[in-house]
């Protein structure tokens, strides 16, 4: 009878210890979840914030028209973009994928926008094909110098509209800008460094003409993830195949969803929803096109 | 999202020191690349720095930094740029894109066989209280989706525990 007596007692204590336990995790469950709940609610609007620093779209200057789709990964993105006219003659615009995602990516795109507006203010106008590379590497002194271990991959461009040329400079783009017009599809030519990861950096000082009926598109590497093929040379020609069947972001958008193998795009939705479907990494695709759009 | 878990691996051996990531290497190990970056730099008798990426599959965007990081921290202690072998032709050409031959030397195998392979596996640094916090709430979050499931598959233990719990004593 002792011995019963003695494995009840330690029955009922281990009981009583799963009890406590059993407490303590609804306990925590309910504090993580108001904490996950305040969380979010943080992260959305960050992320509205974020929307309102991305320019109206779309939107057309001097006849050339600008337009983008961006799909964060979780609510922040890394990907951010601008464009602005600067006269009658010139407007100016860039395409940046900070390394990483999420909130300390989104950080570093608020510096952008504010940089990019502030250099085109300060700028008097001359020397237009000097403007991209000095911006680049401006801004890689400004990324090296605040030491927060966050790059850029970046894509600057100023159109020339008397001229119809495009001044740029790039640093580590990839996929490459593409140009399209007619049949034809053009990987834009040129090379640069990352801005922000090695110090002392030179940007490259590069022009192109534009045909009278261009498309310039500009995707985020993103877009890898979501084309099939099993090399790089593979999905990039992929990529190309498809822009050189689209003439707009929404056909373009399209045919995306219909290539991706592994990632369900039709379940994205755009920048303006709260409701997000994780993506391996932000996507964002720019395209601007020309000439004889009205503004 | 972590599609495939990254590796890395370490070896300091007659002044070379190794690095090898293998596999998806993303975000959440960019710690141990961060505090490697760090402590390597500051290694005494450093000679050379080797980093293998054969076995990579692919490289994120912040781990590409933090290597950046290794090259610009040993730049001036080291008489050679650090080296890379990497034999994989998409991870060779984002080097290429970003500019590591100007910090590094690319190589598709390494020059003394055999070195690579000492490394061994570094202890697993814990991103930090946020990342782990993160980690946490996705998994809560996984488990909040399945509430109604996890209910149903604990029902009937929930059910013997409050059995027992009103049974009346023996």
């Amino acid at each position: 009878m002792k011995h019963d007596n003695q494995r009840d007692v330690g029955e009922s204590e281990t009981l009583q210890a799963c009890r406590q336990r059993c407490a303590w995790l609804a306990e925590q469950n309910d504090a993580l979840e108001t904490q996950l709940g305040l969380l979010r609610m943080d992260q959305q609007s960050g992320g509205h914030i974020q929307r309102r620093l991305l320019p109206v779209h779309p939107r057309t200057l001097n006849g050339v028209r600008f337009d983008y789709w961006l799909a964060p990964s979780l609510y922040l993105s890394g990907d951010f973009l601008g464009y602005q006219r600067y006269s009658h003659r010139y407007s100016a615009f860039y395409f940046a994928d900070v390394s990483g995602h999420g909130a300390s990516s989104a950080f570093v795109t608020v510096l952008l926008k504010y940089l990019f507006t502030r250099w085109l203010q300060l700028w008097n106008g001359e020397h237009p094909e000097n403007l991209p590379a000095e911006w680049l590497a401006e801004l890689n002194r400004e990324l090296q110098d605040t030491d927060i271990g966050k790059y850029a991959t970046l894509f600057v461009g100023v159109i020339d509209h008397d001229t119809r040329t495009l001044h740029y400079s790039l640093g580590a783009q990839m996929p490459m800008p593409v140009l399209t017009f007619g049949t034809e599809v053009e990987r834009l030519a040129g090379e640069g460094m990352p801005v922000g990861l090695f110090p002392d950096t030179a940007y490259p000082v590069l022009s192109r003409s534009l045909p009278p009926d261009f498309m310039l598109w500009l995707c985020s590497d993103g877009v890898l993830e979501c084309l099939p093929g099993d090399t790089l040379e593979a999905r990039l020609g992929e990529l190309e195949q498809l822009l050189r069947d689209s003439t707009t972001l929404e056909q373009l958008r399209d045919r995306l969803t219909r290539a991706s193998p592994s990632v369900d795009l039709t379940r994205v939705p755009d920048e303006t929803s709260d409701d997000r479907q994780a993506l391996p990494d932000d996507l964002t695709i720019m395209m601007v096109s020309g000439f004889g759009h009205a503004d | 999202m972590l599609i495939e878990e990254g590796r890395i691996k370490a070896a300091f051996d007659s002044g070379v020191f190794v690095l090898k990531l293998s596999g998806d290497v993303r975000l959440t190990l960019c710690a141990t690349l961060d505090i490697q970056a760090q402590r390597l730099a500051e290694t005494p008798g450093l000679c050379a720095v080797m980093i293998d990426l054969r076995e990579a599959t692919n490289v994120d965007s912040t781990a590409l930094g933090f290597l950046a990081k290794v090259a610009m921290a040993v730049k001036n202690r080291l008489e050679q740029p650090p080296t890379i072998i990497v034999d994989n032709p998409d991870v060779r050409q984002m080097l290429d894109v970003m500019g590591f031959s100007r910090f590094f030397t690319l190589l598709g195998e390494p020059l003394r066989p055999g070195i690579a392979d000492s490394a061994e596996d570094l202890p697993e640094v814990l991103a930090d209280e946020s990342g782990l916090r993160d980690r946490i709430l996705e998994a809560h979050r996984i488990l909040m989706h399945m509430n109604e499931h996890n209910r149903e598959e604990f029902q009937p233990l929930v059910s013997m525990l409050e059995a027992q719990d009103s049974s009346p004593e023996r």
